[in-house]
Parts: structure tokens; C-alpha cells; sequence
């Protein structure tokens, strides 16, 4: 019975336009994305390696005035020698010189040494010279991840993770949530406008949105790898952007890690994956609340952007952040801890508290439902809505 | 197979059904009859528990009543509701409609093409809904309703829309369902078509079922003749005390007590004034209507 009633709605899916358009949608969002987005090439490793120098060269300046007079710059100033060479040297082990190896020592000593100016006060230095200690912890994991599973670093090879990065950016969080909110806002509402033929089937109504959530996700995600997979098909050929071994930052216990694009690639769609779960549970409930589809997609973006609203209005409302959680590039990337101030958001925090809220939804679900059995018609009969 | 006990529902001040108590068994076709708004619906959906009643118990097979889903769930297991045309999916095909009922209830969709054959259906039924007619669409709703194959059957309207042939058509389909032992309620404006297949017809007024009229049961008999006022005026001395004038306008005299050569006496004595005819036979369900809806 639950099959051929999956069948059933798959057929009615299937034939509803608003599906195609979303589908058309998610099939050329990525695509789209990097035709555009190739207008803009990413800044090669050496150019950067270049401006990075010409930027510490400029603390020279600063650190020689006062080394003369104050010993604790002249300790820096001596360390920013040493760091200073090391750059210059990885700029040349990039380029000309063509040694993978010696650039990603020079690298670790680099950071190192950085460290050691951190811990003297960066004395002498202007605070917009000062890399901030963040900075030098993500290149040290970066550069560590390469340094241990033997990665050859070539000028281009964080091309990959630059495309994919720029184009999570913009898929993930805010356009996600709209177009799991279009796609589900009228799984029961629909149903009112086929009322007398769809009101008395002999199943169960958690059997029922099981089945129907069960059909959009499968749809919403196969449209989405398929799209992705065909972005990242066109990057791969178009700009030599296929190498997913390269490592990229995720956040993790108050600290970055590095982890290879490819794994970071599994957590983001397996994050994905259960937030569309969340968003497509919380349409039900709305659509069992507001029984209006318009209602869902704006209700649902309401409650996206409390946080948002809370922080404007110079509340903390730590309890609102997991509503944020929906955003896995930005929780994996570490961006929402310091957009919300709140160090305990990384990847498996959020999964599980997005996996105890999609949960406590269905409770809240089986909850209304049940209550509709129990109660008590008064002044007026009670009217079976779905 | 069937008991509602003391159901009442109204919304505040507006009683809809008030009280109403009910039987019924598998096997039987119920003809249910009244004007528009008078509660057939409202009883209907109190059935079918899309509507909680204020008061009172709907029980199936002698214990099955809707307290919790899973009981629910048995219920609809045996129960189908015709659905209303306005509500069909106009991108889906009439065989899409008709496999989902099939395959709801009873779970494969064998008999689909023997339905669609046996009411004419062949020719548009692999179209879209968009593409039917009112009648065409009519007909699906009840070529639905049979894929269901339930032993319970709330039809509501059943014959809205249909030429006559039609009507005809789903006549003999739902005397053939009776024979297969299942439970019809069928609402329907077609007064005299009821009288063909149903067993009995309950009138519902103010909330109540007014009078059962049982069909296929030997009942009195009546000679009945359309009379104007003045005519009935004429007449009316002469009448037998337990005659009827129905709406004010259909005389009937019982005849069953009557000798035969009373009962020649009073054509002779009607034939005066038989310019509608003088029908002889028992009351049918369009004279019932006319007494308990036309006479206030």
C-alpha cells in the first residue's frame, strides 16, 4: 500500500511543472555558476606567494625604525628576516624552481616562525600587517595535509577547491532553503484541492508524509548531485580544475583540519542531505499549521532569518543558532562561528543538533496528529483537514 | 454491518444532524433524499469520519468505531467515498485515477480494464482529465469507486451529469454490486431512478431521518391522481378518511382494503378528472419527497 501510494504521489510529482522548473534549475545552477564565474580566474599559488611578500616587506620599514631603541622589535625584526627569506625562497620553489617539498618546508617554518613573533606581541608591527593567528593555523593544517600524503603543489592546484568553494558560497544556506521551500510547500497543502478523492485512503498519515517527504528529497538530491556533477564535469575540462586530493579547511573543535576536497565534498552533500530532510519535515508542519503554501516559504524564511534579526537587534539568542545550521558551507568553512561569535559550531555539532530537530519536527508532527483522534469536538465538529 | 447512534453535529446555532440513529447491512442499497443543504454530506463525512460529530457513535461490524487512527485505517479499509468531480487531477489520465483507487483498496489493478469496458469509458479513458466532459468525468468518479471495490460505498450525487443512458448504465452496475453483497448509500436528486435499485429510502429532515421507505417491500397501494384545488374540494367529502393529498396537489387513495369493485367504482368516479393520469401502485420516492418537502 505505501508503495503504490509512493508511486501514486511520484506520478503527481512528476507531472507538476513547478518540479521541472526546479529541476531545470538545479541542472544548470552549477553550470551557469562557473561560465560566469570563469570570467574571474583564481589568483595563481605564485602570484600569491609574490603579493604575500611585497606585503611583509612592507613591515620592514616599521620594524626598522624602532630596533635600534626597543630590543623586543629588534627580536622580531629578526625573525621577520628569517621570514621574510623563506618567503622569497618558496616564491622561487613554486615557480622556477620546481620543488614541492622545500616550498612546503619553507611553509611550516614560515608559520612557525610566525607564531613566535605572535608570542613576542607583534612589536613594531601595524596591527593591518599583523597575520592574524587563524591565518597562520589554516596554512600550517593545509600545508601539513599536503606534507603528509605526499601531494605535489603546483601553482594551480587549489584551482579545484576555489571553484567549488565559490560555488557552495552561493548554493549553499539562503538559495538552498528557498528551493527546498518551493519544492515542499504544497506536499499536504495540495491535497485540500484533491480533497474528496485523496481524504479516506486506508493509510496512516505518518505513512503518508514519510512517503511524501521520502519522494521529494530523492528528486530534490538526484537533481542536485546531477547538477553539481555536471558544473564540476565543465570546470574539470574548462580550466583544468579536476584534481578533488587537494585538501581544503573545515572547522573543527575550535581548530581547522584539513581534509581532502573529495571528503569534503561527502560532508557537505551528506549535510545537505539531512538539512533538505529538516526543510521538507518543517513544510509539513507547516502546511499542517498555515494549510496555505505561500505561508510555508515565507513562515520558513522567517524563521531562517531570526537569528539574523535577534543579532540586529542586539540579542545573542544563542538557542536560535541552530536554525543556521542549514548553511554547511558556512559551518564547515568555520564562517558561522564568526558570524554568530559561537566557537561550539563545527560539522558534527551541527549534523547531530540538525539530526535531534528534524526528530523533535516529526515528533511535533505525530503529536498534532495523534491530539486530532483524541479531541473532543465542543461548539462546532471538527473537520479532518488531510 | 453499519450502526450510527444518536449523532448529532451543528455549528453553534445551526443544527445539521440532530440525534440521527441508523442501521444498515451489507447487501443493501440506501437511497438517500433531500434538498440541497438538508445534512446528506454532513452524514456522509460523519461516516466516513472526515467530520467528528459533536455527539454520538459511528461503529462498523459491531465494535469498530474511529477512536484512534489504526482503527480508522480498518474502517477505510472496507469504506470508499465517490469523489467529486471538481477534485479529479486534470494532468492525470482516468486510468491513473482508476489504478490509485485500485490499488489503495484492493491492492491490484486487474479489474480496471473490465470496469472501463463495462461502463463505456474505452474511448477517452487513457486521456487526460482536462480533455473530458462533465459526463465523461462523472462516469470515471464512478468507475473509481468500483476499482475500489469496497464492501461499504458512500455515493454522493452519483448521478449528477448523466444522460440517460448513462444513468441506465450505472443503474445496472450498482445492482450488480448489490448482488455482490456490498453496502451502498447513495445520495442522488433522480428520485424515481432510486426506486430501481435501492432497498430502502431514508428522508432527511431537520437533522433526522423523517420517514424509511422501504422499496422492494409489499406496501400499501394507492390510486393516485393530480388534482386542483377546486377538484380536490369537489372531491373531498367523498374521499376515504386515510386518503393523502400530497403537496397539495396528488390525491392518493389507498386501494388494499379496498374490493374490486370499489376500486372500479372509484376509477369510474376519477376518470373525470384524469387529465394527468390516474396511476395505480404503491408511493414511489418522488411522491414521499413531494410530501415531506413540498407540503410546508
Amino acid at each position: 500500500m505505501f508503495w503504490k501510494y509512493t508511486s501514486f504521489e511520484t506520478k503527481l510529482l512528476l507531472k507538476n511543472r513547478k518540479s521541472w522548473f526546479i529541476s531545470v534549475f538545479l541542472l544548470i545552477f552549477f553550470i551557469l555558476f562557473f561560465m560566469y564565474y570563469s570570467q574571474e580566474t583564481p589568483i595563481p599559488l605564485d602570484a600569491k606567494k609574490s603579493s604575500e611578500t611585497n606585503s611583509s616587506y612592507a613591515v620592514f620599514e616599521y620594524l626598522d625604525q624602532q630596533r635600534h631603541d626597543l630590543p623586543e622589535v629588534a627580536e622580531v625584526y629578526d625573525y621577520h628576516t628569517q621570514i621574510q627569506s623563506l618567503l622569497g625562497m618558496q616564491t622561487w620553489f613554486i615557480g622556477k624552481g620546481d620543488d614541492s617539498e622545500q616550498y612546503i618546508e619553507n611553509g611550516l617554518e614560515i608559520n612557525r616562525l610566525r607564531l613566535e613573533v605572535h608570542e613576542l606581541g607583534n612589536k613594531g608591527i601595524p596591527d593591518h600587517l599583523i597575520v592574524p593567528r587563524e591565518e597562520i593555523l589554516k596554512e600550517d593544517a593545509l600545508l601539513h595535509y599536503i606534507k603528509d600524503n605526499n601531494l605535489p603543489i603546483e601553482s594551480d592546484s587549489f584551482a579545484t577547491n576555489h571553484y567549488i568553494s565559490n560555488v557552495l558560497t552561493m548554493f549553499s544556506g539562503l538559495l538552498f532553503l528557498v528551493i527546498v521551500l518551493i519544492s515542499g510547500n504544497e506536499m499536504l497543502v495540495y491535497e485540500q484541492r484533491h480533497q474528496s478523492v485523496l481524504r479516506g485512503f486506508p493509510l496512516s498519515f505518518m505513512q503518508k508524509i514519510t512517503s511524501k517527504v521520502m519522494i521529494h528529497f530523492i528528486y530534490l538530491y538526484i537533481f542536485l548531485l546531477l547538477g553539481f556533477t555536471i558544473g564540476s564535469v565543465y570546470v574539470a575540462k574548462k580550466f583544468d580544475a579536476g584534481e578533488f586530493s587537494f585538501p581544503i579547511l573545515v572547522y573543527k573543535n575550535e581548530d581547522y583540519i584539513a581534509i581532502s576536497t573529495g571528503q569534503y565534498l561527502v560532508y557537505i552533500f551528506l549535510g545537505l542531505a539531512l538539512a533538505t530532510i529538516l526543510i521538507l519535515v518543517l513544510s509539513i508542519l507547516l502546511n499542517m499549521l498555515f494549510k496555505n503554501a505561500f505561508a510555508n516559504i515565507l513562515v520558513g524564511l522567517g524563521i531562517f532569518l531570526l537569528p539574523d534579526i535577534a543579532m540586529a537587534a542586539g540579542f545573542k539568542a544563542t538557542f536560535l543558532h541552530p536554525i543556521k545550521y542549514i548553511d554547511m558551507f558556512k559551518v564547515l568553512s568555520g564562517d558561522l562561528v564568526t558570524e554568530l561569535g559561537n566557537s561550539s559550531i563545527d560539522y558534527w555539532n551541527a549534523m547531530t543538533t540538525l539530526g535531534i530537530i528534524t526528530i523533535l519536527l516529526i515528533g511535533v508532527i505525530y503529536a498534532i496528529n495523534k491530539f486530532t483522534y483524541q479531541r473532543v469536538p465542543k461548539d462546532v465538529p471538527l473537520e479532518k483537514a488531510f | 454491518m453499519l450502526k450510527l447512534e444518536n449523532v448529532s453535529v451543528k455549528y453553534k446555532d445551526k443544527v445539521v444532524l440532530d440525534n440521527l440513529s441508523l442501521t444498515a447491512k451489507s447487501g443493501e442499497i440506501i437511497g438517500l433524499v433531500a434538498p440541497n443543504g438538508t445534512g446528506k454530506t454532513t452524514l456522509f463525512n460523519v461516516i466516513s469520519n472526515f467530520l467528528k460529530p459533536n455527539k454520538g457513535n459511528v461503529t462498523f461490524n459491531e465494535t469498530l468505531q474511529y477512536k484512534t487512527e489504526r482503527k480508522e485505517i480498518s474502517i477505510h479499509k472496507q469504506l470508499a467515498t465517490f469523489p467529486d468531480q471538481g477534485d479529479l487531477f486534470e494532468e492525470l489520465t482516468g486510468v491513473d485515477h482508476m489504478k490509485l483507487y485500485a490499488n489503495m483498496w484492493s491492492g491490484s489493478t486487474k479489474n480496471v480494464k473490465e470496469i472501463y469496458e463495462q461502463l463505456h469509458m474505452e474511448s477517452y479513458v487513457k486521456k487526460k482529465v482536462k480533455t473530458y466532459s462533465l459526463g465523461m468525468r462523472q462516469r470515471l468518479c464512478f468507475a473509481m469507486i468500483a476499482a475500489a471495490d469496497t464492501p461499504i460505498m458512500l455515493m454522493d450525487e452519483v448521478m449528477n451529469g448523466l444522460d440517460v443512458a448513462n444513468v441506465s448504465l450505472i443503474s445496472k452496475r450498482l445492482m450488480q454490486m448489490k448482488q455482490e453483497g456490498k453496502l451502498i448509500f447513495v445520495a442522488s436528486h433522480l428520485l424515481s431512478n432510486l426506486d430501481l435499485y435501492a432497498d430502502r429510502v431514508l428522508y432527511l429532515k431537520g437533522g433526522d431521518i423523517i420517514h424509511q421507505q422501504p422499496l422492494n417491500e409489499s406496501t400499501e397501494e394507492y390510486m393516485k391522481i393530480e388534482l386542483t384545488p377546486e377538484q380536490y374540494e369537489k372531491l373531498a367529502y367523498t374521499l376515504p378518511e386515510d386518503h393523502l393529498l400530497i403537496a397539495g396537489h396528488l390525491c392518493c387513495i389507498p386501494i388494499t382494503n379496498m374490493s374490486m369493485d370499489e376500486q372500479k367504482e372509484w376509477v369510474v368516479r376519477l376518470s373525470d378528472y384524469k387529465e394527468k393520469g390516474l396511476t395505480i401502485g404503491p408511493l414511489g420516492t418522488a411522491e414521499y419527497y413531494e410530501k415531506y418537502y413540498h407540503e410546508d
